[in-house]
């Protein structure tokens, strides 16, 4: 630390000086016990002698009084802190006001004070006037005195700043420009003058102001349309994807604008699953499908598709590529898809063309020659 | 010069009937009352609710069907001749109006009406293509041929012999 460092240089001082090297110190925002002892030790002469004793008998016979009073070691330990951190504070002030030698004698006394009442080292030192903090891998300290007094100063800166700033605003409020102004107009039976509008009118009567736009919150939130073609129960021809081509029914519309759509499996081995309404085509054929009790289990939820992040442990790495797993539907989607078909089946079997009809599911559609989809009718 | 062949039959003409091709009167039928210019002619059809009014001949078929009546006749007229040649039930008859009709019906077939022609068509093709092979067979078997030149050379002696013992007889 840089305060050991002076001590030896202080060694055959005088009061003043020492006094005097004190305040340097101070200013430098390091005071700390252990330097005031060193002082102490080296400045030692008679009166100085005479004083201590004095103040040790006095000390001795407060403290004990007080723990006389408040048993306890706990106790005693405040209170010497209470002590400790008054007489410091004391010894400050005293030095910034640039005292003379007889003054700096007198908070000499009280330093003597710190030093006879041996309070723990840890008291006085460092954690009342200073904070400490890492900063760029050192310790600093900060004053806490002098920086709330900078701080202060920084305040009461923005403060006239701020109070100039309302001048300026209120100054520029008084010169408001008229609105309107009057301005002569030569020329004969122009009326002399004319009123002119210097800002622009809020108002116009041939003016069209956008209009505001409506809210709509967030993409999952929206209203979904759907042709009105897609309604449940009826065939449509997937157009895209795996099984673009085949015939399939309609069996919900989903809150995610995607459509619920099955096979049946059995007849041309579509399962369950969602398309986009722009991937289908949606025919007039229709089956009456209000008997079909759907499981609940069947909306967008269900039909997420679940990522599996793989974590590959150190041991395990390979050179060769993994092989990819093909899709397999679980047992749940199995077990729903039987449920599903089983009723769907039944439904086409009432149907008056029934056999048409399971022919008709099971084949795929085709355009034949001079056969237009924009010409045809579904 | 009698004789000689008129290379045209269907004329514009009063009382020629025709098919309006174009237009809001589009599948319709009327006939000519009179000719407006050379592109255009005057138009009646009250029996088949065409209003009297002048055609674009580009908007018109003529067909082979004509009636009689005056020249500029008002639609009284032409109503009277429609009905008398009983061109109605005529046209619907005719093949034009039949394949018409077909084309549109044709149009308005939907997804499953057209699966269900396809396999009413195939099945007709079939029951036509076995019967067809069938008859096929019964010309051109080469068994069968033979069979039937045997029977044929059986019944040349049959008849031979019979003949040599009918002249024995004689």
């Amino acid at each position: 630390m840089v305060e050991k460092k002076s001590a030896p240089k202080e060694k055959k001082t005088t009061k003043k000086i020492a006094s005097k090297e004190k305040k340097t110190e101070k200013t430098e925002k390091k005071p700390t016990k252990k330097i005031d002892k060193k002082i102490e030790k080296k400045t030692e002469k008679k009166t100085e002698k005479k004083i201590e004793k004095k103040i040790k008998k006095k000390i001795e016979k407060k403290i004990g009084k007080k723990v006389e009073k408040k048993i306890g070691k706990k106790i005693e330990k405040k209170i010497g802190k209470k002590i400790g951190k008054k007489i410091v504070k004391k010894t400050d002030n005293k030095v910034e006001k640039k005292t003379d030698g007889l003054k700096t004698e007198k908070s000499q006394k009280k330093k003597v004070k710190t030093a006879v009442s041996k309070k723990p080292s840890s008291l006085a030192y460092g954690k009342v006037m200073f904070q400490a903090f890492l900063w760029r891998g050192k310790w600093r300290f900060i004053n806490k005195a002098e920086a709330e007094k900078a701080r202060k100063k920084k305040l009461a800166k923005l403060a006239k700043l701020k109070s100039e700033k309302k001048e300026i605003i209120q100054k520029a409020k008084k010169k408001k420009r008229p609105t309107i102004v009057t301005k002569p107009i030569k020329g004969e039976k122009n009326g002399e003058f004319r009123k002119i509008h210097l800002k622009r009118k809020n108002y116009y009567p041939s003016l069209k102001r956008p209009k505001a736009h409506r809210p709509r919150g967030f993409y999952s939130k929206h209203k979904r349309f759907f042709r009105p073609s897609l309604t449940p129960g009826t065939v449509l021809i997937l157009l895209a994807g795996v099984n673009k081509g085949k015939r399939v029914v309609l069996l919900k519309n989903l809150s995610s604008g995607l459509l619920l759509v099955t096979g049946p499996y059995l007849l041309n081995g579509v399962p369950l699953r969602r398309v986009q309404q722009c991937h289908v085509i949606g025919t007039k054929t229709k089956l009456d499908i209000h008997s079909l009790n759907l499981p609940a289990k069947l909306n967008d939820q269900f039909f997420k598709r679940i990522i599996e992040k793989k974590k590959i442990k150190k041991g395990e790495k390979t050179i060769f590529v993994p092989k990819k797993k093909s899709y397999q539907p679980n047992a749940e989607r199995k077990e729903l898809q039987k449920v599903v078909d089983k009723q769907l089946l039944e439904v086409i079997k009432k149907h008056p063309q029934k056999k048409l009809l399971l022919a008709y599911l099971s084949a795929m559609f085709g355009l034949k020659n001079n056969q237009y989809p924009h010409r045809l009718q579904f | 010069m009698r004789r000689s062949i008129r290379p045209f039959k269907r004329f514009v003409e009063t009382g020629r009937v025709v098919f309006i091709t174009d237009g809001p009167y589009k599948g319709k039928t009327c006939c000519i009352v009179d000719c407006v210019d050379q592109k255009s002619v005057l138009v009646d059809g009250p029996e088949t609710g065409v209003p009297r009014q002048k055609l674009r001949l580009s908007q018109i078929h003529l067909t082979k069907f004509k009636i009689n009546f005056p020249f500029n006749g008002p639609t009284k007229l032409v109503r009277k001749a429609w009905k008398k040649n009983e061109l109605d039930d005529k046209w619907s008859k005719s093949r034009w109006a039949e394949r018409f009709l077909n084309k549109h019906k044709r149009a308005a077939l939907t997804d499953f009406d057209r699966f269900k022609l396809k396999r009413a068509r195939s099945i007709r093709n079939k029951i036509r293509s076995e019967e067809y092979k069938k008859l096929l067979k019964r010309l051109y078997n080469p068994i069968r041929k033979t069979l039937r030149n045997k029977r044929a050379k059986k019944r040349a002696i049959l008849k031979k012999s019979k003949n040599a013992e009918s002249g024995k007889k004689k």
